[in-house]
């Protein structure tokens, strides 16, 4: 281990300790652990139906684990009742289909947490809001509705709706999977940009450029199992594994340029 | 219309029914749609619990049941004949006709608050949970607003039904519209007319409360709605190009 591996110093931002999960028969995790580190950006790819969806929600509590141990930030996530509601003041997330509320206006959208949850005066709340507009790139649309927006726009909102409660976690779910093509890039371009601000990711991508640009870690699952782990450079251009293998070929066989 | 002898005496009668009738309606829609939304939001606040057994919920659930299958008539008997005589309480029959069709019409408008509620898609509450709002928060700053007007269409078909139902008033004796035209019609022995003015009244009272309901559902509907937010700044805008043109 080099140096600057800080997993001997620090304990991890979120552990999994033998997670499992069912949905009545179906095994939708299947004996996970894993450790991400604070700061560290984190990719989880892998075939459809193979959890990666599931792992990720089960960080903040959105899906409950059967067996095991998740702690995120200290907290053990069924340690005590109010575990979830603190784990997820410190943990954002960006769905796949953007889930912004349609009712709300852009900058409405994303004071209403820091307002109602972290108590913070509207004036103050509406700054910080307009600093996180301006940083993804959508300063002048803070009175637009979300049906007014592109797909692409509406994914940035949700990421600055997702930050403005400072959290030191996010967790992306296949944040650009329901994007026009051309929309795509405007989005990563955010979400590398976060990477570099040392907030801890974990993104469930199928953008392999971009896992390869952004991961320190790359995470591919299969059949609710992680098969691998590695830095991109070594899981996505010399895989060990046939499932990994499989995928990348699957995916590359996918873009023909 | 009718006999002149017997004018203006009927449309005297006439009135005073059609106003009690105004007068019922308007009770029993504010009292059903009161017992709709908060046993309906009581109700769907309990489901959103992570528990699996909810107490508001099971209340609400018995609460329907009971109300949705006594048919109105049958309340209005029970609460102006029934309760008077079983215990020491006097039930005029006004409050006795709002209360038992706002209770009957009440326990379907929670089916429609919450059936209104629980069409909010399920990414909208995961957004809720996953910014940290709790359930309180949720359901009044993000569920709520979206659910309610998802009820309008069918909730103004019940406001209908429980208007039309104050007709059953007239089983307990109040003098409302139906009652009124049957006295008439015993007074000038006319059927047809009477009851065909009385289905006229009836209609166009009605037809107010259709136009109430779909004005409401355009009046939260998205596209008002945006106009509104803009429309302070839009009109900013417009004084702003007004007195740029005037210094010119």
């Amino acid at each position: 281990m080099t140096i600057l591996d800080r997993s001997d110093q620090d304990p991890p931002a979120i552990a999994f300790e033998h997670v499992w999960k069912r949905f009545g028969d179906n095994v939708v995790l299947r004996d996970v652990t894993l450790d991400v580190h604070a700061g560290e950006t984190v990719a989880i790819i892998g075939p459809s139906g193979s959890g990666k969806s599931t792992l990720l929600r089960t960080i903040n509590g959105l899906v409950t684990h059967d067996e095991g141990r998740i702690i995120v930030d200290g907290v053990d996530l069924v340690a005590a009742n109010d575990s979830v509601a603190t784990i997820r003041r410190h943990v954002g997330m960006v769905f796949q289909q953007f889930n912004l509320f349609p009712h709300l206006s852009v900058i409405d959208n994303i004071i209403l947490a820091p307002m109602r949850v972290g108590r913070v005066p509207k004036a103050e709340a509406t700054l910080s809001a307009r600093k996180l507009l301006e940083r993804v790139g959508l300063a002048d649309l803070e009175h637009r509705f979300p049906s007014q927006l592109s797909g692409g726009q509406q994914q940035r909102v949700a990421i600055a709706r997702a930050l403005a409660t400072k959290p030191d976690i996010l967790l992306f779910d296949e944040p650009t999977s329901a994007l026009d093509p051309e929309m795509v890039g405007e989005v990563l371009a955010v979400i590398l940009d976060l990477a570099r601000t040392g907030v801890t990711l974990c993104v469930v991508t199928h953008e392999l450029n971009f896992a390869k640009k952004m991961a320190d870690k790359v995470v591919v699952m299969d059949d609710g199992g992680i098969v691998e782990i590695g830095p991109p450079s070594k899981v996505l251009e010399s895989p060990d594994h046939e499932t990994t293998i499989r995928f990348l070929k699957a995916l590359s066989g996918g873009e023909s340029s | 219309m009718f006999n002149s002898q017997y004018w203006p005496d009927v449309w005297i009668l006439i009135s005073r029914g059609f106003v009690l009738t105004i007068v019922l309606s308007i009770a029993v829609v504010i009292g059903s749609s009161v017992i709709g939304v908060t046993l309906g939001l009581s109700s769907h606040y309990g489901r959103m619990s992570t528990k699996k057994y909810s107490l508001s919920n099971t209340l609400v659930t018995v609460f329907v049941r009971i109300f949705r299958s006594v048919p109105p008539l049958v309340l209005l008997f029970l609460l102006y004949f029934g309760i008077p005589s079983a215990f020491d309480i006097q039930f005029d029959a006004l409050p006795a006709a709002i209360l038992g069709i706002s209770l009957f019409y009440g326990a379907y408008m929670i089916e429609v608050v919450r059936s209104g509620l629980e069409s909010v898609p399920v990414g909208e509450v995961e957004a809720c949970k996953a910014l940290g709002l709790n359930r309180g928060q949720s359901l009044r700053f993000v569920i709520f607003p979206q659910g309610i007007r998802l009820s309008l269409p069918a909730g103004t078909g019940l406001w209908i039904g429980a208007a039309k139902d104050t007709a059953l008033a007239t089983g307990i004796g109040l003098f409302e519209l139906t009652t009124a035209m049957m006295t008439v019609r015993q007074i000038t022995l006319s059927s047809w007319n009477v009851f065909g003015v009385a289905a006229v009244l009836y209609f166009g009272l009605n037809f107010g409360f259709s136009r109430l309901g779909s004005g409401l559902e355009r009046l939260l509907g998205e596209d008002r709605r945006i106009a509104r937010a803009q429309g302070e700044k839009a009109s900013r805008g417009r004084e702003f190009a007004k007195s740029r043109k005037g210094s010119t």
